[in-house]
């Protein structure tokens, strides 16, 4: 008993040395609260009401919500970002997990070329690309077309998605594909059926990281959505910002940030756990 | 895709050992084709295209090879001679030296305060981390609109009723402060990702030379200087490069806090997209250049490879491929003797 409540002490003394770290962190917390807590409040209430600071005044007002999503067409925006987020998910796993897959269980000429090469890719910047791409989408008449952006943001994923696989296809046992061999099954069969469905905790990680990569990416939807029709959110975000500011419809504003955001915060705070040390995984992109 | 991905198989008679092998290849081929498709035409192509790009002369993005003029190295004097370039060239430099080294030092710190044994250690990871996978636009828009917002925003609410009025009536988005209050929003969004890097880097160090140096009756500081800052020199080094890489290709938040003077916040991306594509924003107008732009990428490459020659030079790897045997030890050995 006594013992137990030395412990106590002991780890109430630690705990009490580490004050002025938890200070900073609550500083962190009460700011990140008031910020985006502020904006939330702000999302639900008037125009007047955000510029007298009386949040939530005269009640809670969604009709902010209907306002940005129909009239400012965020609903469209919003629906092209699912769109091209969950594409860009599903291509580049299609493409990426069996080229990791090949490039890390089997030996062949070119093999560590390869794999250089995808590692380089990660760092060449995007600047370089989207010239010869602008052309390359008007010579494809893909120009104004949502495929265009599929495309390029499953193509643009993949050198990372590869390179992130092929952690997870490495440190797989080899024995159950000499079985599947042995009992005749084709080596992309194997794959398919027993690898790929092995390798699922890499692939769930690697998708919530595309998807919400996607969900945010700025400069490929600025240079490549150019029409209302294919736009993202975050550029159509930028418009409804710009043009705010002239409308002086503020509340909607505000509402149109929480659209934005609320996908990728409520992905990430229910799987930030399990997501969280596969994010230093892939660290060597950004 | 799919098709290519599922290529219809004949079971492989054990026998035929040479079919097998056709059979093999094949696969791994297939396997590895539109991965190598999406290689040439998506990076390698347009990489060599940009680079030629930069050497010539040319009005439109979408204008065929055969009408560009090759002018040599013309592009790069223009650049080199527009004020604006150099200016945009300046205010990287700023966000590479000043904005690093202000965000490497608060997130070292953050990771350290989250390694240290508090409470909720997940919690805080998660809460630091959070801004960095809000959109970059949904997040200025706050700070903008909000936080530094001079009628109801935060700073001003807060510092009134704190009664400091000079700090109160601090314009942020006046054109003086922008760059200031750009880095400010920049930092509390980047900042969570090499709290991350850093704090899975703390963690990988053993206990046992934090718990030898506490013995010896070494301090906080002093375990952090001979023992936490010298074992993490690779991931410091890691975290240069990617905050490098960021740096030098700095546009959403350079656009985003363009209101009316672009040349507070102007950067080499921005310059490009205005001399590619037009204005992005504001009113800075440049002459409609492609060939220019192309040769604005080139720079921004180069400039990442020579920072990552730089660092190498600066901050060799540990040519022991085994650093926990021998270097840990004696450095370990030295931490103790604090």
């Amino acid at each position: 008993m006594q013992a137990k409540f030395k412990m106590n002490k002991r780890e109430w003394i630690a705990q009490l040395r580490l004050t002025p770290g938890y200070l900073v962190l609550l500083f962190w917390l009460v700011f990140s609260i008031v910020l985006i807590g502020w904006i939330i409040l702000a999302s639900l209430s008037t125009t007047k009401e955000v510029f007298s600071n009386n949040l939530l005044e005269s009640g809670f007002h969604f009709d902010n919500y209907i306002r940005v999503m129909e009239k400012h067409n965020l609903g469209v925006y919003f629906m092209n970002s699912a769109l091209y987020s969950v594409s860009a998910c599903i291509g580049t796993v299609l493409i990426g997990a069996p080229a990791a897959y090949v490039l890390s269980r089997f030996q062949f000429k070119g093999r560590k070329l390869l794999n250089n090469t995808f590692v380089l890719l990660m760092s060449v910047p995007v600047v370089m690309l989207i010239l010869p791409l602008f052309k390359m989408a008007a010579q494809f008449s893909l120009t104004g077309s949502q495929l265009l952006l599929i495309i390029l943001y499953i193509c643009l994923n993949v050198p990372f998605s590869i390179f992130f696989l092929s952690g997870f296809f490495s440190s797989l046992p080899t024995a159950l594909e000499e079985a599947a061999e042995i009992d005749g099954c084709s080596p992309a069969k194997a794959f398919w059926r027993i690898m790929f469905p092995l390798a699922q905790p890499g692939i769930v990680a690697l998708c919530i990281i595309n998807f919400i990569n996607v969900w945010n990416e700025y400069f490929m939807a600025l240079i490549f959505a150019n029409q209302t029709s294919m736009r993202t959110v975050s550029i159509g975000l930028q418009v409804i910002v710009q043009s705010m500011r002239y409308s002086g419809d503020w509340a909607g504003m505000f509402a149109g940030v929480v659209v934005v955001f609320l996908p990728t915060f409520i992905l990430f705070i229910f799987l930030s756990n399990k997501i969280m040390g596969n994010m230093t995984g892939g660290a060597l992109k950004e | 895709m799919e098709s290519e991905a599922f290529p219809s198989y004949i079971p492989v008679r054990r026998k035929e050992i040479t079919m097998r092998h056709k059979g093999r290849n094949l696969f791994m081929i297939s396997f590895l084709a539109p991965a190598v498709l999406c290689f040439l035409f998506i990076f390698l192509y347009p990489t060599a295209r940009t680079l030629l790009m930069s050497l010539f002369y040319v009005e439109f993005v979408t204008d065929d090879m055969k009408s560009w003029t090759f002018i040599g190295l013309d592009n790069f004097e223009t650049l080199f001679g527009s004020a604006l370039f150099l200016r945009s060239m300046t205010n990287i430099l700023k966000i590479w030296l000043i904005g690093g080294a202000v965000i490497l030092v608060i997130s070292t710190l953050l990771a350290v305060i989250i390694t240290s044994g508090v409470k909720f250690k997940n919690f805080w990871r998660s809460l630091i981390y959070l801004p960095h996978i809000i959109s970059v636009v949904a997040l200025v828009t706050m700070w903008t609109q909000y936080a530094f917002n001079n009628q109801y925003g935060l700073f001003k609410t807060v510092f009134q009723s704190l009664g400091l009025s000079s700090l109160a009536a601090f314009q942020w988005t006046a054109p003086e402060n922008l760059f200031l209050s750009m880095m400010i929003a920049y930092a509390y969004g980047s900042i969570g990702f090499y709290v991350l890097i850093l704090a899975a880097g703390i963690d990988g160090i053993s206990k046992d030379y934090y718990e030898a140096a506490e013995i010896e009756g070494a301090n906080q500081i002093a375990k952090f200087f001979r023992i936490t800052m010298p074992l993490l020199k690779d991931i410091f080094k890691r975290c240069i490069v990617l905050y490098s890489a960021g740096a030098m290709g700095f546009f959403a938040y350079s656009t985003l806090f363009s209101f009316s003077t672009e040349l507070a916040t102007v950067t080499p991306l921005v310059y490009m997209y205005d001399s590619v594509f037009g204005r992005a924003s504001g009113n800075v107008t440049t002459p409609l250049n492609v060939g220019a732009g192309a040769a604005v990428g080139v720079m921004i490459m180069i400039m990442v490879v020579l920072v990552n020659l730089l660092l190498d030079r600066l901050m060799p790897n540990d040519v022991d491929i085994n650093p926990n045997k021998k270097s840990l030890a004696r450095r370990s050995r030295n931490a103790g003797q604090v």
